[in-house]
Formats: structure tokens, C-alpha cells, sequence
């Protein structure tokens, strides 16, 4: 059957739920601050691909920092689109790096799945048994999945305290599976 | 590259809340799982980095990034073409005309 990861691990960080902490209508606009990400953030990131000696000019900092809210509604509207032609209501990590690629930022995708293992990895230990919450492991690693499952490669109880997963487009993907 | 890039990989130096503050603000967005948050996070971070060294390259200030030059990237990139709207062409437009009256006004 279906290995559904969903629901369980969503609500502790940053909450996959709608309006858990927003505290507003929708039709509310948001706030100025709200709207952007903080300048000094982005101009940090700016600075890092400068030489140390440069400077980057305060328009050239508040036009970036409109552009990257630009650029984050261009791709979740993108990948609103495909989940919802898939019937799906979250928005999954499969879906930004499909609407990267379809907008023509494809050369961003291997080193975000690069950056996206290394999440995995990085918060493997902290979750217990819900991995990665995510609908991208049973989207694309459904098959392989299963087939572990029947072969008892996840029964080897708590002696192994990594199990290891082939998903087809990065390899192994270590995950804590743990039952009840 | 450095070593310490190495150990932020797996994490975002932006705040998180508040991109998917700004992801939720686009219609008929629903949920968001972790792993969508934090990829748009650093395709974010790619983002700017991106626009800040192709503005230099394409300049002849190769040390400083200013405005003139992000429009110019903006409006010559095909990719880069929905954020045209964000920088707008008047202030431009503008620059380029108060400069021909200097030049008027230094050559008379």
C-alpha cells in the first residue's frame, strides 16, 4: 500500500497547515515588511558574490530585494499550478524544482537537489519517524519504496538506526523509519 | 569554495517565516511542505547571487553593483523578463534624459 507521509511531522517547524500563525484573512494585503524579505539579509547574500572591496549601490539593494519577492510568487505560482492540476493540495519540494525548470532557472536544479539532501540529511535526527514529511518521497520513490518494504529491509528494528532508500534521482536518501 | 559553505548547505540563511509569508500571498496556494520551503529559500539565495555577479559582469563596474546595471540585466535576459515590471524602465528613461540635458548644458 501507499507510505503516506503527509500530516505527521508537518505541524512542528514551520507548519505545512494553512493560516497556523498568520492571524489574518486572506483578503488582508500584507504589510509593507511583510512583503519583502529583510534588506540586510539580501544585500549579505549580494555581498558574498562581490569582491570584498565593493559596494553595492542602496537602490541597487531595496531593487533586489523587490525582485526576489517577484521571483519567490513566480515560482510557487508555477508550482500552485502543477499541484493542483495533480489534485494535490501541499505544495512539495518536486513541484519548486519543477517550476525552476519550466521558468527557465533549470540550471539552479542539480545543486538544489544537492542542497535538498543535505536538509534531509541535516534533519534526519531531529524528527523521530516522520523523515521528510513530504509528499516527493512517495511521489518518486514509491516503487522502490515498496519493494524494500517487502523485502524486510525496514524490519531490522532500531539495530540499524539508518535505513537506506534508492529514489531514482539522487541516490540514497537515509531516513528513519520507525513503526508505532 | 569555502568550508564553512560546506555546513550551511542544508540550511537557509533567510527567514523562512517570511518566505512563506510571500509564497502564501500568491492565490490558490495552499499548503507548503518543508522541503518546498526550504528550496524555494535557496533557489532564493542562488537568486540574488545570480543577479548580483551577472549585473557586475555585464557592467563596467566590475566592483560595485548599482541600480542601472540590474535594469539593464533585467531588460536584456529573457529568463529575467518578468521582473521588467519591477524595475521600472521610467527611472531609466529619466537618468538617461537628465544626463543628455548635463551634457547640454556643459557643451553650451
Amino acid at each position: 500500500g501507499q507510505y503516506v507521509m503527509e500530516g505527521g511531522g508537518d505541524g512542528e517547524e514551520l507548519g505545512a497547515t494553512e493560516n497556523d500563525d498568520d492571524n489574518r484573512g486572506d483578503n488582508e494585503p500584507l504589510r509593507e515588511q511583510d512583503r519583502f524579505l529583510p534588506i540586510a539579509n539580501v544585500a549579505r547574500i549580494m555581498k558574498k558574490s562581490i569582491p570584498k572591496t565593493g559596494k553595492i549601490a542602496k537602490d541597487a539593494k531595496e531593487t533586489v530585494q523587490e525582485c526576489v519577492s517577484e521571483f519567490i510568487s513566480f515560482i510557487t505560482s508555477e508550482a500552485s499550478e502543477r499541484c493542483h492540476q495533480e489534485k494535490r493540495k501541499t505544495i512539495n519540494g518536486e513541484d519548486i524544482l519543477f517550476a525552476m525548470s519550466t521558468l527557465g532557472f533549470d540550471s539552479y536544479v542539480e545543486p538544489l537537489k544537492q542542497y535538498l539532501q543535505k536538509y534531509r540529511e541535516s534533519s534526519k535526527g531531529d524528527k523521530g519517524g516522520s523523515g521528510g514529511a513530504d509528499g516527493t518521497l512517495e511521489d518518486l520513490a514509491e516503487e522502490s519504496f515498496t519493494q524494500s518494504l517487502s523485502t524486510g529491509l525496514l524490519t531490522s528494528e532500531q539495530a540499524n538506526s539508518q535505513n537506506v532508500i534508492y529514489a531514482p534521482y539522487s541516490g540514497a536518501i537515509a531516513q528513519n523509519i520507525s513503526f508505532g | 569554495m569555502a568550508e564553512k559553505q560546506t555546513e550551511k548547505d542544508g540550511q537557509c540563511v533567510l527567514p523562512l517565516s517570511r518566505i512563506r509569508t510571500i509564497m502564501k500571498s500568491s492565490p490558490d496556494v495552499g499548503s507548503i511542505s518543508h522541503e518546498a520551503l526550504f528550496l524555494t529559500g535557496k533557489a532564493t539565495e542562488m537568486f540574488v547571487k545570480n543577479l548580483a555577479t551577472i549585473s557586475r559582469e555585464k557592467s563596467k563596474d566590475k566592483m560595485n553593483v548599482n541600480y542601472k546595471d540590474l535594469a539593464e540585466v533585467v531588460n536584456s535576459d529573457d529568463v529575467l523578463q518578468f521582473l521588467q515590471d519591477i524595475i521600472p524602465r521610467k527611472i531609466k528613461a529619466r537618468e538617461y534624459l537628465e544626463k543628455l540635458e548635463d551634457e547640454d548644458e556643459d557643451s553650451s
